[in-house]
Formats: structure tokens, sequence, C-alpha cells
């Protein structure tokens, strides 16, 4: 069938308005936070699970591709259409449909803001702790497509250890429906926790159900300055040697530093070679006592300043800076690649160092944040597309960090997924039996491989 | 790529800076209303870089998008690379006027309505005829839908009760500020109240007020329509009827005016002098809010006034553009009986902007919902703004979804203590 009538098929079965085959449509749905664009052909905006199945229904007899978006902040290419077809955009489903205070459980739509649904229950005195450091713009559906996590994993981990249950609609149009309110389930295999992460190339979510806990009572923050980066790195390896269990372990190089405290003021000292930032919550007792220890064995391993924040303000003004990451990095270079390995926690020092190695090697600036309680660092290669050969050196520089990652022991991506971008990587870090089982699995899920082709492996 | 204005040219290599990280999503009012990319900051650059790439053609829809945009200026603020969207939109709107000329009804609006208070007033005075007795064949379309939108037109305009049918004081004593009060079409037509609250607070304040009679219109719509040349004629009367009288400072109660004016330093004028003299211009000219605090220092009056809430909406234009957040609400703090109570998303634009709320009924409806919504929540019962236009579809909005607050200028407060 033409596309064309495939569009109106589609108009027909689930509305008009919710169908678009504007170019104008087209060219707002061709990228996401990666440097790849292209347009799809047909743009729907499901506001049901039956649209949604309706769609896919189509889709799959036609054998039209279809790429899942939320709010398109991924960085890896997930959103790309590469083969054109259709972009489904979640955002429109964005209720939160319950808020169980008896089981501590909450039940959303996909296109729910992340830091919406963490503002609403904090209202009734509860925790949402995923906390991706796009939170204020990124969708739940999005979260458990990339399993995203952020600076509290450390403590509380990531997307993944709160989704209890699932809606999804199958490639073919059928509604799967796994887990629920349950904490313990262990009958047949978990398809909820192989469906978080799969990157919208299994079933596209349309309910999801997580567990949420109580809100600490207490927190705390507290930024130490190091003259040696590998001292801060061995700090951290120290704290939680010594049963502290922050709620966020963060780590900055001089380098981004600078280029934060430039942005936004923070407070950053820009001569230090590292920054260290770090939040203990829980009890009130348990955080008077937690921080006096932490701050001792940032000193013991060679902090040249350690600051207690006296007030919530002061703290948000720490933490500003660190959220702001990114952006103070956008504001320096117009391309940004957020890279993303991850290594065993005890190999961070040598990762970092790894990473400076680079940078000097090509003469550029490499500033480099991340969570240093996860082993997750983020070095960030800044480049001007108007200028190819900072392109060149860009693609050289992480060939040879993620050579690096992978001897550590290390893993390609930490928490902002495949996509596109890392697709050639994958077989540096996975056996072929690992990755023959995953094919063999997408092959069960999506016959005619029609659910966002091209991604992952 | 297409050939196009230098400055259009400029802006689009800024754009190279968005790296679509998606943080304008937080502020943007036109998306959180749509849930629409192309009604979002990130959507609206894509679709310029690729016009201007050669890749997008001129369309209807194309025009539509980019006119959509409020112009609120919430994104600027929050993009990381600063990227400034509302003047990138309004570059492509002179593109687009360039390519094929302006719609006959905007150009109209413009022209022949929008150039004078008085001309503007009595297309006012039409739409309310036309709600009270149904006349009108003569109105255009466009605005016969939309006159629900304005609140009860006051029979007589503030120029015709000040000009024909009161005396003017004249001033006795000599003042400590010679200050000209620039009313904008807006308070003129809908709240002649509000310019006597003006003058009132201003005299107590120590000021001889002048009414230059031949000011017109401060051409901010004609800026946001990329009209350059009415814009430029409206703003040398203004500057002429102003500096001819040899003012320290002009002031005005109306944010967008306010933003207006200060723009004509930036205008595209064709002679240095008379850049200068805009220059000298814009220099001078205060928000009212900016003026009583900063500069005149702060009188509240002796008369008490009973008990009350009140909440202030942050106009765009005064906020973002103007930067006056501070003063509005330390008057509306420091008179005695106030109990001021700031509302969720106070900066949150309320669909106004202009025009927009006349031409885009729908998308303009849902915005003001959310603003109506967070007034509700502040539980106050005045709500104040510092800009006429605001007040109009917050009167509206009050209407609309059937509020009891009723709806101020702070000047308004603030006079009743005199
Ligand atoms: C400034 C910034 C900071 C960031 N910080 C972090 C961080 O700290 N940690 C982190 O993990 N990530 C981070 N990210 C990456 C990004 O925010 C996450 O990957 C997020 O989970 C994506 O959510 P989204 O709604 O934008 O989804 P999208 O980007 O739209 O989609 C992501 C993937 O999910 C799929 N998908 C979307 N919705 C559905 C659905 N309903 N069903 C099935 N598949 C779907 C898409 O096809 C795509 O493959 C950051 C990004 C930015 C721009
Ligand atoms: S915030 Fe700025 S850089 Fe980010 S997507 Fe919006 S316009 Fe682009
Ligand atoms: S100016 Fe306002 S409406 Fe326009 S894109 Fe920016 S935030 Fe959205």
């Amino acid at each position: 069938m033409k596309l064309e009538n495939v569009a109106r098929e589609l108009a027909d079965s689930i509305g008009r308005n919710k169908v678009s085959t504007a170019t104008e449509d087209l060219i707002c749905y061709s990228y996401d936070v990666s440097t790849y664009i292209k347009r799809p052909d047909i743009v729907v905006k499901p506001e049901t699970t039956e649209d949604v199945a309706a769609v896919m229904k189509i889709a799959n007899r036609e054998k039209i591709a279809v790429t899942p978006r939320g709010s398109a902040t991924n960085n890896c290419g997930g959103n790309i259409p590469l083969q054109g077809g259709i972009v489904i955009d979640m955002v429109g489903m964005n209720k939160i449909l319950e808020i169980d205070k008896e089981n501590l459980i909450a039940v959303c739509q996909p296109g729910v803001i992340n830091g919406h649904l963490k503002a609403e229950v904090a209202k009734l005195g509860f925790f949402y702790p995923p906390d991706p450091q796009a939170m204020d713009m990124c969708t739940i559906g999005g979260n458990i497509a990339t399993d995203a996590g952020g600076p509290q994993a450390v403590k509380y981990g990531v997307t993944r250890s709160y989704v209890l249950g699932l809606e999804v609609v199958l490639p073919t149009g059928e509604v799967l429906r796994t887990g629920g309110k349950m904490i313990k389930d262990v009958s047949g295999y978990n398809l909820t926790q192989l469906l978080v992460g799969s990157e919208g190339t299994l079933g596209i979510v349309t309910e999801i159900t997580v567990r949420l806990i109580p809100m600490p009572e207490a927190r705390r923050t507290m930024l130490a300055v190091y003259d040696d980066l590998t001292d801060a790195s061995v700090a951290v390896t120290r704290i939680l040697d010594n049963k502290v269990v922050p709620s966020m372990l963060e780590l900055l190089d001089k380098t981004s530093a600078v280029l934060i405290q430039n942005y936004i003021d923070s407070g950053y000292p820009t001569d230090a070679e590292a920054l260290l930032l770090i939040e203990v919550d829980g009890s009130k007792a348990e955080v008077d006592t937690q921080i006096i220890k932490v701050r001792d064995i940032c000193s013991s391993c060679g902090a040249r300043e350690v600051r207690l924040a006296n007030t919530p303000e002061e703290a948000e003004a720490i933490w500003a800076g660190r959220k702001s990451g990114f952006a103070a990095l956008s504001a320096y270079k117009p391309v940004v690649l957020p890279e993303d390995c991850t290594v065993p926690r005890n190999k961070l020092p040598q990762m970092m160092r790894k990473v400076q190695e680079v940078a000097q090697k090509y003469d550029i600036l490499i500033p480099t944040f991340g969570h240093a309680g996860d082993g997750n660092a983020h070095p960030h290669i800044c480049y001007d597309p108007r200028h190819p050969e900072e392109i060149e050196i860009a693609e050289k520089a992480i060939q040879d960090i993620y050579k690096e990652a992978i001897a550590l022991g290390g893993t390609i991506t930490g928490e902002h997924g495949v996509g596109i971008v890392k697709k050639e990587l994958m077989p540096l870090q996975h056996p072929e039996l690992n990755l023959r089982l995953m094919a063999a699995i997408k092959q069960i899920f999506d016959p005619n491989n029609i659910l966002n082709p091209g991604k992952g492996f | 790529m297409r050939t196009v204005s230098k400055r259009l040219e400029e802006l689009y290599y800024k754009t190279d800076r968005c790296v679509r990280c998606g943080r304008c999503i937080v502020v943007c009012p036109t998306y959180n209303a749509t849930m629409n990319e192309a009604m979002l900051s990130r959507g609206r650059i894509r679709l310029v870089r690729e016009y201007v790439e050669g890749s997008l053609k001129l369309s209807e829809r194309l025009k539509l998008y980019n006119n959509l945009c409020l112009g609120c200026g919430a994104c600027v603020e929050r993009c990381p690379s600063r990227i400034d969207t509302p003047e990138l939109v309004i570059q492509m709107k002179e593109e687009m006027n360039k390519q094929e000329g302006m719609a006959l009804t905007d150009s109209l609006l413009l022209r022949k309505v929008m150039t004078s208070p008085q001309s503007f007033r009595r297309v006012i005075r039409l739409l309310s005829l036309n709600r009270k007795i149904g006349v009108t064949k003569i109105l255009p379309e466009v605005l016969k839908s939309k006159e629900q939108i304005l609140p009860e037109i006051p029979e007589k305009s503030f120029r015709d009760l000040y000009y024909k049918n009161e005396k003017k004081q004249e001033q006795t004593s000599p003042r400590k500020f010679r200050v000209g009060y620039f009313v904008g079409c807006l308070t003129n037509a809908l709240y002649p109240s509000l310019a006597f609250d003006m003058i009132k607070v201003l005299e107590q304040h120590d000021c001889e007020v002048i009414i230059p009679e031949e000011s017109v219109c401060c051409g901010l719509p004609h800026q946001a329509y990329a009209d350059n040349t009415q814009a430029l004629q409206l703003a040398s009367k203004n500057m002429q009827a102003f500096l001819d009288k040899k003012v320290d400072y002009i002031v005005t109660d109306c944010g967008s005016c306010g933003h207006g004016l200060k723009h004509y330093q930036s205008l595209d004028w064709n002679s240095e002098e008379e850049r200068l003299r805009a220059q000298e211009f814009s220099s001078k000219m205060l928000d009212i809010h900016q003026f009583l605090v900063d500069v005149a220092g702060l009188k509240v009056g002796p008369k008490p006034i009973e008990d009350c809430s009140v909440t202030y909406h942050d106009s765009c234009h005064l906020s973002r553009n103007l930067k006056v957040k501070s003063q509005p609400r330390e008057i509306l703090r420091s008179i005695p009986g106030v109990e001021f109570k700031e509302m969720p998303e106070a900066n949150w634009c309320c669909g106004a902007a202009g025009s927009y709320s006349f031409q885009h009924t729908d998308i303009s409806q849902k915005i003001l919902k959310r603003k109506m919504d967070n007034v509700k929540s502040s539980g106050a019962q005045y709500l104040t703004a510092g800009c006429p236009g605001c007040m109009m579809q917050l009167d509206h909005g009050k209407r609309e979804f059937s509020l009891q607050t009723e709806v101020l200028h702070p000047i308004q407060i603030l006079a009743r203590t005199f």
C-alpha cells in the first residue's frame, strides 16, 4: 500500500487530528539530541493504548517502520526514523493514573515527565528516586526504554529498580501486560525487566507501574576540593569502604568545573584539579553523623578544602552547577557528545587518567564529570561541526576512550543507551553468543523487524 | 542556502548552537498547551534552519507555526546557548512578509487601527457595540468572533476625559521631577481609571506630569509583525512629542509599551542623529514601578486599606525584557493591610501577547487556563499585573473560568492609599 493510503487508513482508524504527513511536522520529528537527522513519512500522536495498538497493527501488516518518541532527550539516536516510516509521539499520553498510598505505588502513562511524577508523589511524602539530569523534560516512557539513572543511583539504583509492571503494545499490535503491584513475583521469566532498557525495539510502553519509597527525612550536601584527581577518586572508594552510602557522589574534573562556573555561579573553585559533590540522606540523626564521617574521610584523602552546605539554598547552588553541566558545555561548543563509559568503581582513577591522556594527545578539552559512585564517567567530546578537522579528532578520541573502558572490564554505555551511536561498539563489548541471543529475542517480539529497526545491535 | 536578510543569516548561524537538549520543554507555554514539537522553541528553530538551508518551502503552515510563538522569551532564559527564538521568529516573519507581503487583515489592523490610540479605541467601541446589539457587518470576520475577550468598555476613553471634558490642573509650585507619562492604547481605551491613578500617584511622588497629546502608539505591534517602516514613523513621533517637552523621565504603566519604547534605540534608524535621539529617549524611559522604587523613592499614602490578599502576575515584557520583577512586589508588600501571596509559575505567559489572544483563540485559551488555575491556588482576592494587555486577558480568564478575583494594576492599589 502506498504511504499516503496508509496515512489515510491511520487517520480513519484513530482520528484525523492525530496523524500528520505535513512536511513541517515531519521536520519537527526528525531529530533527537544525537547528531543524526532523518524525516519520517508520517507522525502519529496517540491518546490511548487502543490508538497505539491500531497503529502497530497497520504498520505490521504493511511492514512499515515505527519509531517511538518521548521528549527526544536521548543522545544515542534512539528517536531517528532510520528507514522513514512512522514516528509515534507518546507525549500526549501524560496522565498520572493512580498514586496508591497503601502499597506505595504509582501508575502512570508514558508521556508523564519524570520531574512531574516526582513532584506529585512528593506532595504525599513519597519519593521516586530515578533522577536522570534531564528529569525536568524527559518522559517516564523514555526512562523505561533507556533504563535512565542519575546521581542518586549510587544509593537508590536506576529506573529498573522501581519498575514493577508494564503495559506494552507489541510490534504485532497485541497488548501485553506484565508484572503488577506486587513487590515479589518469581513466576516465569521476568518480561518486565527484559523490556526495561530495550530502547523501544521490543514494544511500545503505554502504562507503567512503579514502586515508591518514603521520602527521607533529611539531607545534607558537601563539596570537597582536590588538587589531585587521583586523591579524589581514592576518596570515593574510601567513603564506600567505610560503609557510608551517600545518596549522591559526583566527581567533576577541572575543565568541567571551570566551564560550569563560567556558565552559572555555583561557587566552584576554578583552580582545583577535581571536585567531589556529595549528599547524604536519611533520618536527621543519621545524616548528622554521616556527613561528619564523610568530611573526615575526604580530608584524610588530601582534600584541600571541605565545604558543608548549611542551608537548603546553599545545597541547591552546589547541585545547580552539576545539573547545568551539559548546558554549560553546550555554551562552549555547538556539538557536545556526552560519552558514557562505566567501569568497575575501583578502576575509575585509571579511566579518568586515560581521558586526560587522550585530551593531551589530541590537544583538545575533554571536560569529564560523572557518577563516581557508580564508576560512570561522562567524558564530553566537544566540537564545532563547521570545522571538519575537529570532527575527525573527536572520532579518534572516542575510539581511544572506549577501548580503554572495555579493557578495564567496563561498558560502552552506562545509562545513555546504544541506539545508532554505539551500535558499532557492541561487538567490542559483547561476545557473539550474547548478540545472537539478543537477535533471537528481537525476532520473537518483532518478526517483521518494524519497531525502531537499526538500533541497538 | 537561500539568500536571506543579513540579520536572519546571523541568527541562523547562532542556531548552530541549538543542541536539541529540550530544556525549552520545561517553560514553553505553546508546547505545553499543545504537546506539539512544532510549537516548541526547538522545533521552531529547526523549521527556520531548514527554510534557510533551502530544504523547506514557504507555506501557510510554516507561517502559522512561526506566528504561533508568543514571543514570551521564556525559552531564552532556559536555553544553555541563549538562543533568541523570539527574535528569530520576528526575522522569519519579516522574511515571509518580504516574500509574499503581509496578510491583508494584518496590514489593515497594523496600519489603520493600531497607529493611534483613538482609532484603536474606535474599533474597540465597535466591538463592544457589536456585543450589545449585534450590529456589525462592517467588522472583519477575524475580529467579530473574538470580541468576547474584551472587558466591559468604558463609555469614555482617558483621552476623551482628560483633554476634552476635564480641566487640566495647572501645576503651581515647582516639582522635583518633570515626568512624561506615556498612555498606551489599552490604558486609554479600556482602563482610563488606571491612567488617573497613575497621575495621582506620580503627583504624590513630587512629579509634574506631562501627557503630550501628540503621542501615538508605541509601535510594538509593528515591531512584532516586522513592519519596520511603520515602527520607525511611530517612534519618531513619540520621540518628538516627549523630548520636545524636555522631560526628565518617561514612564509607562504598560510592560509591553515599555518594552516597545525601550527598543527604540535598537531600531534600524536611517541616520546616526536619529539613533542618538532614540538612545536618549530610551534611556529616559522607565516602567512606573521601577521609577517609583528606584528613582523617586516609594511613598505609601496614609489612607488605610481594608485587609486584603494580593497576588502578582509577571508580564513577559516587563519581567524578561525590562527585567522589572522585584519592584511591583516591593510596592505591594509595603502597603499596610495587603497580604502578598506569590502564585505558582507567576512568570508563565498568560497568553495575551499583543493581539495573539485575538488571532489564536484556542491555544491562547489553554494557556490562560493554566494561569487561572495558578491564580486560584494562590487564594488571593486581587490579581495584579503591570501591563493592561495582561489585565485584559486575565479579566477575560476571570469571566471564562468564573473566578471571584478582581483584576487590577499594582498602581491602582497603591493609589487607594492616597
Ligand atoms: C541535558 C541532558 C541530561 C541527561 N542526563 C541523563 C542522565 O543523567 N542519566 C540518563 O540516564 N540519561 C540522561 N540523559 C538522556 C535522556 O534524558 C534519557 O535517555 C531519557 O530517559 C530519555 O527520555 P525521553 O522522554 O527524552 O525519551 P526519548 O529520547 O524520546 O526516547 C528514548 C528512547 O526510548 C524510546 N521510547 C520513548 N518512549 C517510549 C515508549 N513509550 N515506549 C517504548 N519506547 C520508547 C525511543 O524510541 C528511544 O529509543 C540526558 C539528556 C540530556 C539532554
Ligand atoms: S533549550 Fe536551547 S539548545 Fe536546548 S533545545 Fe531548546 S533551543 Fe535548543
Ligand atoms: S518565545 Fe515563548 S512561545 Fe515562543 S518558543 Fe520561546 S517559550 Fe515558546
